[in-house]
């Protein structure tokens, strides 16, 4: 890593190619996602890197003595552990032998597709609650009707019964 | 030489933005790797980048990124970049949607036509 970088200063020639990048991505969506992808990747590759790092320290070896394990120099082993861009299958292999330990590989759904899954079925739950609403939404509103309706019929119904009765004092 | 104070000299109304943008639509990944390439270009002495003219180095200089030795094995986008120290500018001067392969060695007369003109240019 160089030493402005990890002051957190981008030097100026850094900054104008980070500019070109965001005017082509503005111009193609595409292109600022495969950015951003090939970001995730260099990120991963630096937690491995992180990783083998952190399990040497714990095993207490230092560069030179795993180097000798592996048959590298020291120099090599602080690029594996530093460098930026891919790292080595094999690297990773004979570091992680070095150190009595087993790599393992695992591959797992991705966040971003198990995130988009939970948005799907929240997307489906919300139509069957919209649906709900409207058949709710059709019975009060045929409920009224019938309130209505019948409330129309009580008041025939005491007219009539009204007429009745004064045609009975009449009479 | 260190070049991360130069600027850089957007491409946009130029032939290379132009090939660039559609690049960015058409094969976006592809398109990144140049640029990606330009990126740690910047940040390291010129003396470790390959340089496609002239070959002692000069006040303007000629690079391709990636470099050609990779690019003759492994197929790929390729820039090539105009450094002048005189000015301390950096400029795309021409992008190479394709380089290497068979038909590597027509492309490197292509890219040194460029770079020949691009000095010429300064």
């Amino acid at each position: 890593m160089s030493k402005a970088r990890s002051n957190n200063i981008v030097p100026k020639a850094v900054a104008g190619i980070r500019a070109l990048r965001e005017r082509l991505a503005e111009e193609a969506p595409g292109y600022g996602a495969a950015v951003r992808f090939e970001r995730d990747a260099e990120a991963f590759c630096q937690a491995v890197r992180g990783e083998l790092r952190k399990r040497r320290k714990q095993k207490k070896v230092d560069q030179q003595e795993l180097g000798a394990l592996v048959g590298l120099t020291q120099s090599a082993i602080s690029r594996i552990e530093r460098s930026e861009g891919d790292i080595g299958l094999k690297s990773i292999y004979r570091y992680a032998r070095a150190l009595g330990l087993q790599p393992v590989v695992t591959f797992t759904p991705s966040v971003d597709d198990l995130l988009g899954d939970v948005a799907g079925e929240a997307g489906e739950v919300g139509q069957l609650g919209r649906e709900l609403q409207q058949v709710a939404d059709h019975f009060t509103g045929e409920q009224a009707k019938l309130m209505q309706s019948l409330s129309e019929d009580v008041a025939k119904l005491i007219a009539s019964v009204a007429d009745a009765a004064r045609q009975a004092r009449s009479s | 030489m260190i070049i991360g104070a130069y600027e850089v000299i957007q491409p946009d109304a130029t032939p290379v933005g132009g090939v660039l943008r559609r690049m960015a639509i058409a094969d976006p990944f592809r398109t990144e790797r140049p640029v990606g390439a330009l990126e740690e270009f910047v940040q390291r002495d010129t003396q470790a980048s390959f340089r496609v003219m002239p070959e002692a180095g000069g006040e303007a200089e000629i690079f391709m990124e990636p470099p050609r030795y990779v690019l003759k094995h492994m197929p790929d986008a390729a820039a090539l970049v105009r450094v002048d120290h005189g000015r301390r500018t950096i400029e795309l001067i021409h992008v190479f949607e394709d380089y290497g392969g068979a038909g590597e060695a027509a492309q490197w007369n292509e890219a040194q036509r460029w770079a020949r003109a691009a000095l010429d240019d300064v």
